[in-house]
């Protein structure tokens, strides 16, 4: 029987262990699904984790009983698009790659009202502004001037703010997934089990 | 290689969960207390592997190193792939909790045949002891990726050959890549510390339990 130590067989994988760690910027292998309603449409977009967009995914978008609203295929930036006539309960979006990742996201229906909400919207700031705010008739034309630089300036706030929305969804799922900590605490768990394992094989030869 | 969840049918899943519950009983009856220290330092690095991530085209790949862990561990691989698969599901949510069966049967038994096939070359100073570990890394990632693709396959024939040849095609570099470091770990081991690589004696331990 060959005479091992525990340590003369940990020090040269330790050191690989150590390389591999501090090297291992990428994280990867899972599907995240991001949903989006802006401007009448539902943006889906679908990455894996270290932000690679997953490419030419299936999509396939289920209403509450099961039907198949929508099949289609992510574009070369991972997102797909689409519109819904009528709007259900929620809907159910499911992504899978042909390699076997998959995502999947819920979208309630109060979300999709944005769907509708956003069509109406530019017709009302449009020619409504002046008939439906009795205020607006009593000022000269300069104010109207004023009210369409303020509702430009809420405009660009809004894609501004919907921009700083996406960065923060992609932080947060960055922090739910790989990282070193939870990297070394697996690493840990490990090396303990290897313990426990030790420990109850070692017993064994003294008690018999 | 991880499935992620919700994509296999149920049959599939029992199925791989047999294999690796079969090879995990196997592979722990083998385990000596002189082998429990590289079946620990094994799984953590699989674990840590699999983090190292490697963008080609539309799929996503990462190394494996289930060559390696085959031919260091022969049966006892099933259960140093199973915890690091397990913490992979649970700490970063690679692949799944239903999936563990059938991810670790796809990887594990692609690095028993390794072991099987190219264990004589371990302690070969020749040229063969540099081509029988690339060739080992190299069949271990292929191995399991049509283990992957044949899981996928038994749950949806219409998936199998969009699947297969993404799986395959993404793959072909990183068999290169786990080729190398394959035989370069071998080759720093024997240089190193020979004794880190199963023996003769050792090798017939592995490869049979009785």
């Amino acid at each position: 029987m060959q005479a091992e130590s525990p340590a003369s067989h940990l020090l040269p994988m330790a050191g690989i262990l150590v390389v591999l760690l501090t090297s291992s910027q990428a994280l990867a292998h899972r599907l995240d699904v991001s949903v989006d309603v802006t401007e009448g449409k539902v943006v889906v977009e679908a990455r894996y984790h270290d932000g690679v967009p997953a490419q030419e995914a299936d999509v396939t978008v289920t209403d509450p009983d099961g039907n198949v609203l929508i099949e289609a295929k992510t574009n070369a930036e991972g997102t797909f698009q689409f519109t819904l006539a009528a709007i259900p309960a929620h809907v159910n979006v499911v992504v899978k790659t042909a390699d076997g990742h998959r995502g999947a996201m819920t979208v309630s229906g109060k979300d999709l009202a944005g769907l509708a909400g956003a069509v109406e919207e530019p017709d009302r700031a449009g020619h409504d502004s002046s008939a439906s705010e009795p205020w607006a008739n009593e000022h000269s034309s300069a104010d109207h001037d004023d009210l369409h630089e303020i509702e430009a300036a809420l405009a660009r706030i809004e894609t501004e703010l919907h921009e700083i929305d996406r960065e923060l969804e992609h932080l947060r799922e960055h922090h739910a997934g790989a990282n070193f900590d939870r990297g070394l605490a697996g690493v840990g768990f490990i090396v303990g089990l290897t313990g426990v394992a030790a420990y109850c094989l070692a017993r064994r030869p003294r008690q018999n | 290689m991880h499935i992620a969840e919700g994509i296999l049918s149920p049959p599939v899943l029992v199925g791989g969960a047999l294999v690796a519950l079969a090879g995990l009983a196997q592979g722990l009856r083998t385990v000596k207390p002189e082998t429990v220290p590289r079946v620990g330092v094994i799984s953590a690095a699989l674990f840590i592997a699999a983090l190292i991530h490697v963008p080609i085209g539309v799929v996503s790949a990462h190394l494996t190193l289930t060559g390696l862990a085959g031919l260091l561990l022969g049966w006892a691989a099933f259960p140093a792939i199973f915890v690091a698969l397990l913490l992979h599901a649970i700490l970063f949510q690679f692949g799944g909790l239903t999936t563990l069966g059938v991810n670790t049967a796809a990887a594990a038994l692609p690095a028993l045949v390794v072991f099987l096939l190219f264990r004589r070359s371990l302690h070969n100073r020749g040229a063969w002891g540099f081509v029988g570990p690339f060739l080992g890394g190299a069949l271990g990632v292929a191995l399991a990726g049509v283990a992957v693709a044949a899981a996928l396959f038994l749950s949806d024939d219409t998936a199998f050959t969009e699947a297969a040849v993404a799986v395959l095609l993404a793959h072909v570099p990183i068999m290169i890549i786990e080729g190398v470091i394959c035989a370069f770990c071998v080759g720093f081991l024997r240089t190193v510390k020979p004794e880190m690589l199963p023996g003769p004696k050792q090798r017939r331990e592995l490869a049979s339990a009785s």
